[in-house]
């Protein structure tokens, strides 16, 4: 199972399949990417890009890093609010700017912390949040035991899953069970509720206080013997991922392989293929990149069965199309992302539980809906911005390959360019081409006098674009 | 967190041992049911619950209780706990002969001579979390604070039941309004249901209809039956939905404006809304409001005071507006926060994060005016100095959904578990 993926005539190596590669691995590529990436083999295409991400590490260090609280506390008592904005605001320009530049090492890491969630909201730290972040960006594509055993023990998931409050005496067993619940087997996936008091006991012993660094408080761990899983010993927290993965590695490589799989191909789980992959996480002894590799290199893959169907977050809804367009998300506009994806409901940072952001069709009811048809107009008329507008006629040039196009030759280009299977029928091509003339009297086509060249035809493709936004089509990727 | 009372009898262990149990649970924390078994199996006879609202007023960062209805009974303690941000007689207004309520809160007098507002005293829940994030989830969730839900308290209810709440409410397939209307953007784990969230959230009307009348009107072209088929299918019945959604609360907007003086600000506008919403009669039962914000660590006698006072205009010139279309005694109205606030005040002029505190009840269908529940005891604070809770929020939220949609014990127990009985005394 998993062949590698081989062009044939029912499934080419076309334009159409690599702008979809790059909306599932990452967030989309503009027209020059597509084609340089066209004239490689899907495999070699996929492997560098792996490779690549693979040697992209954490963001820099911010100058605040290492701030303790009280660099935050006015003198009149009180937390300077404004100065922990300023920061958070930093990091979110830098985070989003990687996103839209970087791809997949970005785009696994957004996966990682939807995974292994945390909200801003329980911990408040901005030197939480980048340490929190900076172990799963160090390990999105390294080794999965060690992902999850160095961020299980950062202090944003320390306060999150309470396990800053679990003691000898008082144990919380929040994150024990969610550590096997939701983070490595699954709901009811061959532990009892014996397993988790078990592990809760072993993790005991660590502390936070206010935002000073974290402590491991012997006094507080108990000291004796537990049984997880069959194995009886003194167990600490490295000894708990050491036996949760030797014990149940079979569980853990399906539960994962599920999401990854369910994430980035399809929301309908194909078990052959996860079976496989599953099968190739367990034989590199949990390293996440042979994973990724062989998945976006297979024939199943690129089915045609495959593309379009998944319904793209906020993030890549914003991401892709800037990408697809060729412009950079720079200065405020990175913040007004930021801030978009919240109202559409991905506040980044602070997923609503500790079950993270569903996805696929809990990305959309009616009101988000009309949000994004909105928020798409945000991003077109102010981040790519009306002062660049005229540049889209030579950019529709190039997409039609023509100097002369007609409004229909413009409306196939570009919704086949934007949407991942095109529009159903002629018809509705012809529909796309009524909003694309729009107000321009039809003698002016029908004479002859309208090319793309003549004055405002750039508001033509602006209402063409805003018709796709509230397409149906135009949020699947 | 292990209480040193003295008086409780179950530690956190004990409550995880026995947590499944029906009888016994409420009788000890919720001493209005004393003479009652905790399961309550009153069915709807009396009540007209066919076109009764439900209206929730979050308030946001925990409102404190104390100083919003001032024991008398104890005032000489009341005022050595809050030597600076304690109020005076003169900037109270009393109600009955045991509290004040904040003068802020004066317009709301109307309604309590009335008979169409009632105060729950000392609302929380057991082993409380001071935490805005993780107590705000627990009321929302509306589960044991030891569990974790990805659903809430009115999403279960919602999916039922499933056919039981159909009874209750009518069919609620294919309406042309939306089920749960938050007039706020956001997040709320209240009404997320099985298949994820069941509100929409509505800041405003003109906003929504211009946008949503901006989609395609033409019709879908027919999708086919693949997987990329079926999420065009589901895309496309959402966006007919919001077309027809937007007309439909457009159309109610703009039938009735609103004659009372509501104040200034967001939640002055927000009810303004709600008001000409459900005068218009947009048909949606569940409203949600979230007002805020109420956490007053610093200064807290001018902020609370602001908002109380925006608090108190609004409720009163929404209940106004509804006398005057008869719709009173339709609306029930309730306030919500995730904890009240420390009984002693700090030392920023401000009060830190608490656990227990009032919620107030409004509207024509209450059985006249009262306090309900133990009042506040300032001296069995617990050892974090917070007051104790006598009435557990689910049994308000059971109230709710019996009073205003007439929910039998069935779909009580989907939204907010066993044991969590409807208060007596409540509704008429």
């Amino acid at each position: 199972m998993l062949q590698t993926y081989i062009p044939s005539t029912e499934s080419p190596w076309t334009e159409q399949r690599v702008r979809y590669l790059y909306r599932r691995i990452g967030f989309g590529a503009n027209r020059k990417t597509v084609q340089r990436a066209l004239a490689k083999t899907p495999s070699v295409l996929v492997k560098e890009l792996v490779a690549k991400a693979k040697r992209q590490r954490s963001l820099p260090s911010p100058d605040w890093e290492d701030w303790a609280e009280k660099k935050y506390i006015k003198i009149t008592g009180g937390r300077n609010e404004k100065l922990r904005d300023r920061h958070l605001e930093e990091w979110i320009r830098d985070f989003i700017s990687n996103m839209q530049k970087r791809g997949l090492a970005d785009k696994l890491a957004l996966f990682w912390s939807n995974h292994f969630v945390t909200s801003i909201e329980a911990y408040e730290s901005p030197q939480m949040l980048v340490e929190y972040h900076k172990a799963i960006q160090r390990n999105a594509l390294g080794n999965f035991k060690e992902l999850c055993r160095k961020v299980c023990l950062t202090r944003a998931m320390l306060i999150y899953l309470n396990n800053n409050e679990n003691t000898a005496e008082h144990p919380n067993e929040n994150f024990a069970r969610e550590l096997l619940e939701l983070f490595t087997l699954g709901q009811n996936q061959n532990y009892t509720q014996k397993d988790i008091q078990e592990i809760a006991r072993s993790v005991s012993g660590y502390e936070t206080e206010d935002w000073e660094p974290k402590y491991f408080n012997k006094e507080n761990w108990d000291n004796k013997n537990k049984t997880i899983f069959g194995q009886t010993g003194n167990w600490d927290y490295n000894d708990v991922i050491d036996i949760l993965f030797q014990e149940r590695s079979k569980e853990i490589s399906l539960h994962i392989c599920r999401k990854i799989y369910c994430t980035f191909v399809n929301y309908i789980p194909n078990e052959n293929a996860i079976q496989a992959l599953a099968k190739t996480l367990l034989e590199n002894d949990f390293e996440i990149a042979p994973v990724i590799e062989q998945l976006f290199t297979s024939d199943h893959f690129f089915q045609e069965n495959n593309i379009g169907t998944k319904i793209k977050s906020p993030a890549e809804l914003i991401l892709i199309f800037a990408n697809e367009l060729d412009f950079e998300i720079e200065g405020e506009h990175l913040r007004n992302t930021y801030e978009l994806c919240h109202h559409l409901g991905q506040a980044l940072f602070s997923p609503p539980d500790v079950a993270g952001w569903q996805g696929q069709r809990h990305w959309v009811n009616t009101d988000k809906l009309t949000a994004r048809w909105e928020g798409m107009d945000w991003v077109f008329f102010d981040f790519f911005g009306e002062k660049n507008m005229r540049s889209l006629v030579p950019w529709v040039k190039t997409l039609t390959g023509k100097q002369d196009p007609s409004p229909l030759d413009i409306c196939y280009s570009v919704a086949d360019y934007f949407l991942p299977k095109g529009l159903a029928s002629k018809d509705e091509y012809l529909l796309a081409e009524r909003h694309f003339k729009h107000e321009w009297p039809e003698d002016s086509f029908t004479s002859g006098w309208w090319n793309i060249d003549r004055e405002d035809t750039e508001w033509q493709i602006a209402q063409l674009l805003q018709y796709l936004f509230r397409l149906p089509e135009f949020q699947l990727s | 967190m292990c209480k040193e009372s003295d008086h409780r009898q179950w530690n956190r262990r004990d409550f995880l041992k026995t947590s499944g149990l029906v009888t016994g649970m409420s009788l000890l924390f919720s001493p209005l049911l004393s003479a009652r078994p905790a399961r309550f199996t009153k069915t709807s006879q009396v009540l007209q619950t066919t076109d009764r609202i439900i209206v929730i007023i979050r308030l946001k960062g925990g409102n404190d209780g104390l100083n919003t209805f001032v024991p008398l009974y104890d005032y000489s303690r009341y005022k050595a706990l809050r030597k600076n941000i304690g109020l005076r007689k003169d900037e109270m207004v009393r109600l009955g002969k045991d509290f004040g309520m904040h003068q802020g809160l004066s317009p709301l007098q109307g309604l309590w001579d009335k008979g169409m507002m009632k105060v729950i005293n000392g609302v929380g829940y057991n082993n409380p979390d001071l935490s805005h994030f993780r107590s705000k989830e627990i009321w929302e969730t509306g589960v044991e604070s030891h569990l974790r839900s990805s659903t809430g308290w009115a999403g279960r209810f919602f999916d039922g039941g499933g056919g039981k709440t159909s009874e209750v409410l009518g069919n609620l397939r294919g309406l042309e309004h939306p089920l749960i209307i938050r007039l706020d953007n956001e997040a709320d784990l209240s009404f997320r249901g099985k298949d994820g969230e069941q509100s929409v959230s509505l800041t405003d009307v003109e906003d929504l209809y211009r946008i949503a009348q901006s989609g395609r009107k033409d019709k879908f072209p027919l999708a086919d039956n693949t997987p990329y088929g079926n999420e065009l299918a589901f895309l496309q019945s959402v966006s007919g939905k919001a077309m027809r959604f937007s007309e439909t609360i457009h159309k109610a907007y703009k039938k009735v404006h609103t004659s009372s003086a509501y104040g200034n600000g967001e939640f002055a506008e927000r009810m303004k809304t709600l008001s000409r919403l459900i005068r218009g009669g947009l048909g949606t039962r569940l409203y949600s409001v979230a007002f805020g914000d109420f956490d007053t660590h610093a200064q807290q006698p001018w902020k609370h005071g602001e908002l109380l006072g925006q608090l108190g205009k609004g409720i009163r010139a929404f209940y106004d507006d509804l006398a005057k279309a008869g719709m009173a005694d339709k609306v029930i109205t309730v306030t919500l926060s995730e904890f009240g606030r420390r009984a002693e005040q700090n030392g920023s002029n401000g009060t830190d994060h608490g656990t227990a505190a009032p919620v107030m009840v409004f509207g024509g269908a209450l059985s006249g005016n009262g306090f309900l529940g133990e009042a506040p005891d300032l001296n069995a604070l617990d050892q974090d100095g917070n007051l104790k809770h006598g009435v557990d929020f689910k049994s308000v939220y059971a109230s709710l959904l019996w009073g205003g949609f007439g929910a039998g014990d069935d779909v009580l127990g989907a939204s907010v578990g066993e044991g969590f009985g409807v208060l007596e005394g409540l509704f008429g």
